[in-house]
């Protein structure tokens, strides 16, 4: 389903995020510019962007075989998500990055490092941090602490000095675009919304691949263009939202709008989680402001292990902001971390009689026969007849 | 490689701020050659010379029990005139004053050959997991720090740190033919001339972290052998392996002498 | 065995449950803490664990999977999710969960954490983090300090920080005694049953039951007669030692008995290291109590076995396999490559490699340490025989 919606920004973003080079990047790599890719939102754009860097979070869009990250991660037992995000660094897709920096979430995500070192791939700076496994301020000190540690090592690295203004300027920017993004989350809401759920993420997931001034502007505009559309036609039959991990590509999405649902929010990865709250732009350190958010503010991964009544909490409010007819928790085959949150939250939403729909599979959009059956049956169930 | 070149040099204060302190100070000057360093040492040294373990009762000195203190690491650099070949330091009792007691003990191996860089790094380290090959000296399976007994017989002969250090040089210098001098300090002086050492130790370890990774960094990667036997494309040679195997054993059972494959 | 069997029912058993409150974790906790505390602590993977080692283990992994949390996840977790779902788990007075040393339990703390019959019950989280420097070691300490106040708040009552430094002193003398085992392991043949190193380390970090005189004396009985068979240059009795090899992973519940054993008597291959045994404790620290907590935290998080494998960089597993490999003269390295284990599974290309570039036999498996039936016992010796027969060892 598309929602009709004709607009230049848009396009723009739907080809950014249909692919990973795109012609903004290329630009800005021509001009000099340095570009540093990173998994896992945890890791901070803004010091990135403070860094005078353009943040490319690494995906694996495009891959549809991962025979090569195979070699390093076992195939029956490591998500595909990571495996095919690995084939892309292996395929050469990101040999236009300057440096990586892993988020060291679930166990697979951890290894990425270990494996990239590895590889016949030379990215010129390699990094990791890792994600508190706790909520509280002793990991938010601990958080900061590496926060700090990476700050230095760019800069000796890189021979750029991040200072604080720098990153001040950087979370007002970042935050900004997240307001964007969640007004433009906030459009679905209605019963018409003039945006799809699949058209969301193309505009969310571009946003992680170029200049981030840039991409400001252009949702400011996109913002306009959604508001100004009057949508007369309700064309679905029951509204979802989807809960899991990844999210970076619209597959998902498709599916279930090509069967009549619309997909009005997500807490997932790319989606969501990214453009939940906002930094605090007061204090005396940016970093440590940073590090508040990431640890206190938004600790969305279900790694942490005081997360759950965070997302419990974002998934019922949303419910019920969005009117929402039923949830889909996505797992991917080997992904133990939301496996165990899904199956916690279905309980929960049972229990409050919401119906959820959890699905297993694989990064790629296989087996999509299957998939489709099985949401087809559920949106069905959910808007109460036959489509 | 020069990043080591300034913990060289601070290994360098290092003892002569112990001298300072009025600690006890041995220096050995031995020779460079293998063979040399190998000449008169009391003790077997090469593959298997200790091949059976110091058990508690057999043991003259222990040396290093991390409940006393203990401290162990390697550097090396590119310009071997930073490092006195042949020298051994002893600060603090030798083997022989120990009078059977629990010694705390630090080891530094200083390195030094032009051709030695990052990728030499692992190999060094490897070749510190001496095992067997020092007779009447048995180091305990450990990480980081070196834990290690003495056995009566060896002390009787006469081992010491000297010994030790010779031992250890003859070992590295065959086993790496890069190495163009090599000097070793003992530390056995007391708890807090340890900690003073594995405050350097925790430096140096932040850069051979580094080196680990880069060396990584510059490692290729072959696809031969997949990770598990479904996929590995010598799974026929291997399945036909063990059919042979079967038949031989089925035939040997039944007493046949030949078989068809 | 009796330990194991006794850690099992306090879980399982409220009629086994000896007196105290009863404190349930998801994995290892700095078990000197309960113990000098007067509680019994359990861990509910480890309860998951054994459960896969009974008769109806079967029935118990099915059970598991039924319980849909994802299809692909350790059976040992899954058994334990289980057992939390059905009810079948006595009512703990505290919950202490971290994130160590896996995702799995990191998922079946989050289980735990949001079971609903136990929302009444005080709950603490840790965070372990994967690096091991100074400050790492610093933070998991504070984090246990506060697990203490934690239980002194529910509990109402106070640590006996001396009786603390006591069960300290006695752990610190019991792990010498395991390291001293260790070593005796290296002698050719091996005169130490190495089914004693495993269960010895186990016990050491997860029950209670052995920070006493009696297991002291024990250990103390196990090392001297092991001594006295190394120096009669005996080996494991029965066994005609041939082949020396490192099990990089957990034991599990069915390859010691139905794998190991066979491949210790018709082969004469031993697996002389695997994960749980392989221990780099270095004391405990009681020279004041910031020392001691950071040591706390050094232990748990750089040397008690699995989190040391699990949390920390590859190049620390690599350099342990090497340093087991050269120590204790091993002929091969065996990965299972466990099902579920996530961590192991994304190094094995380089475990590969690395074993290739030293010239050391390595085989990966692809396993399931807990479900046998995923491959089976005879198809693993099979499998086992004919990597040691191509690669000469036999």
């Amino acid at each position: 389903m598309k929602s009709g919606l004709k607009s230049e920004v848009f396009e723009k973003f739907v080809k950014i995020s249909s692919g990973i080079m795109n012609p903004l990047t290329s630009d800005w790599r021509n001009k000099g510019g340095r570009i540093m890719g990173y998994t896992c939102s945890f890791v901070p754009e803004e010091l990135f962007i403070a860094a005078g860097m353009l943040p490319f979070r690494i995906r694996g869009t495009g891959s549809r075989n991962s025979d090569m990250a195979d070699d390093y991660f076992e195939s029956a037992n490591i998500c595909s998500m990571i495996r095919h995000t690995f084939n892309n660094v292996l395929t050469g897709e990101y040999d236009f990055i300057d440096g990586a920096v892993i988020g060291g979430g679930c166990d697979g995500n951890r290894h990425i490092l270990d494996n990239w070192l590895k590889s016949p791939v030379k990215t010129p700076f390699l990094d990791r941090i890792f994600i508190p496994h706790a909520s509280n301020e002793l990991a938010a000190e601990y958080f900061l602490n590496q926060l700090s540690g990476l700050k230095v090592r760019m800069e000796e690295h890189f021979g750029v000095t991040i200072t604080n203004e720098k990153l001040w300027d950087a979370i007002k920017l970042c935050n900004e675009i997240r307001d964007f993004q969640r007004e433009i989350y906030t459009l679905r809401i209605s019963d018409n919304p003039p945006i799809t759920g699949a058209e969301t993420i193309s505009v969310i997931v571009a946003g992680s691949s170029m200049p981030k001034e840039e991409y400001r502007d252009d949702l400011k505009v996109l913002l306009s263009e959604l508001q100004s559309v009057k949508v007369s036609e309700k064309k679905y039959q029951a509204r979802v939202m989807i809960v899991g991990p990844g999210h970076d590509d619209s597959s998902m999405c498709d599916i279930v709008e090509d069967l009549g649902g619309l997909v009005v929010n997500d807490l997932t990865c790319f989606g969501g989680k990214v453009i939940f709250g906002s930094i605090k732009e007061d204090g005396p350190d940016p970093l440590k402001a940073i590090a508040d958010y990431q640890v206190l503010t938004r600790p969305f991964c279900p790694k942490n292990l005081g997360a759950h009544p965070l997302i419990n909490k974002e998934v019922f409010d949303k419910i019920k902001e969005f009117k929402v007819d039923g949830v889909m928790g996505q797992i991917f085959l080997c992904c133990d971390t939301w496996g165990g949150e899904i199956y916690i939250l279905n309980k929960e939403l049972r229990e409050a009689g919401i119906p959820m729909l959890r699905i297993e599979r694989e990064y790629t959009a296989d087996s999509t026969g299957q998939l489709r059956t099985r949401v087809q049956a559920f949106i069905e169930t959910i808007s109460g007849g036959a489509l | 490689m020069t990043v080591f070149d300034a913990y060289i040099l601070k290994i360098a204060e290092y003892v002569e701020d112990m001298r300072a302190q009025g600690r006890r100070i041995a220096v050995f000057n031995v020779p460079a050659s293998v063979k040399q360093l190998k000449e008169g040492l009391p003790v077997r040294v090469g593959p298997n010379a200790n091949p059976g373990i110091i058990l508690r009762e057999d043991t003259y000195v222990e040396l290093g029990n991390p409940e006393v203190g203990s401290c162990a690491f390697i550097l090396f650099t590119d310009k071997p005139e930073l490092v006195n070949d042949g020298r051994i330091t002893v600060i603090g009792p030798d083997i022989k004053d120990s009078d059977n007691k629990s010694l705390p003990f630090g080891q530094v191996l200083l390195m030094g050959g032009t051709e030695l860089g990052g990728r030499e790094h692992e190999e060094l380290k490897y070749l510190g997991f001496v095992g067997d090959q020092i007779e009447g000296y048995m180091v305990r399976s450990y990480t980081r720090s070196i834990w290690s007994r003495v056995s009566k017989d060896a002390a009787a002969k006469g081992f010491c740190l000297e010994s030790l250090g010779r031992a250890l040089m003859s070992i590295y210098k065959s086993g790496n033919t890069k190495i163009e001098s090599m000097e070793a300090l003992f530390v056995t002086s007391g708890r807090g001339d340890i900690k003073e050492l594995d405050d350097i130790a925790t430096q140096v370890q932040k850069i051979t972290r580094e080196i680990v990774r880069e060396t990584w960094k510059i490692r290729g990667y072959d696809i031969d052998c997949a990770n598990d036997c479904s996929s590995c494309s010598d799974k026929p040679v291997c399945d036909d392996i063990r059919e042979v195997l079967r038949a031989k054993e089925k035939n040997e059972q039944k007493g046949e002498e030949s078989y068809n494959v | 065995m009796q330990a194991n069997k006794a850690l099992f029912g306090l879980t399982l058993d409220p009629q086994n449950a000896s007196p105290g409150p009863f404190v349930l974790g998801n994995g290892d906790f700095f078990i000197e803490i309960p113990v000098a505390y007067g509680c019994s602590y359990s861990d509910l993977t480890l309860t998951g664990a054994n459960g896969t080692a009974m008769p109806n283990a079967a029935e118990l992994i099915d059970k598991g999977i039924e319980t849909g949390v994802e299809s692909r996840m350790c059976n040992a977790i899954k058994v334990a999710c289980y057992y939390l779902e059905a009810g079948l788990i006595r009512k703990p007075d505290l919950i202490i969960t971290s994130n160590s040393c896996c995702d799995a339990m990191d998922t079946l703390g989050n289980l735990m954490n949001g079971y609903k019959p136990w929302a009444d019950i005080p709950k603490f989280k840790m965070d372990a983090p994967h690096s091991f420097d100074e400050e790492s070691y610093r933070y998991f300490g504070i984090q246990l300090r506060q697990a203490i106040t934690f239980m002194e708040d529910v509990l109402g009552k106070k640590m006996d920080w001396e009786h603390l430094r006591e069960v300290c002193l006695l752990s610190n003398k019991q792990d010498q005694l395991l390291l001293e085992f260790q070593e005796l392991k290296k002698a050719v043949p091996c005169a130490a049953n190495p089914d004693f190193s495993r269960l010895g380390f186990a016990y050491d970090r997860w029950t209670g039951e052995r920070v006493s005189f009696e297991i002291t004396n024990w250990l103390e009985q196990l090392v001297s007669a092991t001594e006295e068979r190394v120096k009669a240059g005996q080996g494991i009795e029965g066994v005609n030692e041939k082949v020396r090899f490192l099990w990089q992973d957990l034991a599990g519940s069915w390859p010691p008995g139905l794998l190991w054993a066979r491949l210790q008597k018709e082969l004469g291959a031993i697996c002389i290291m695997d994960y749980m045994s392989y221990g780099t404790l270095t004391p405990i620290d009681l020279s004041s109590d910031e020392a001691m907590f950071t040591s706390f935290g050094k232990r748990f998080l750089l040397e008690d076995p699995m989190n040391r494998q699990a949390l920390h960089t590859t190049d620390l597993f690599c350099s342990d396999i090497l340093q087991i490999v050269k120590d204790f003269k091993c002929d091969a390295v065996i990965m299972p490559a466990h099902i579920g284990h996530r961590d192991t599974n994304s190094r094995l290309k380089i475990v590969r490699d690395l074993c290739r570039e030293k010239g050391i036999p390595c085989l990966v498996l692809g396993i399931d340490i807990w479900d046998k039936r995923y491959m089976t016992p005879e198809v693993a010796f099979d499998r086992i025989a004919t990597f040691f027969q191509s690669t000469g060892l036999i």
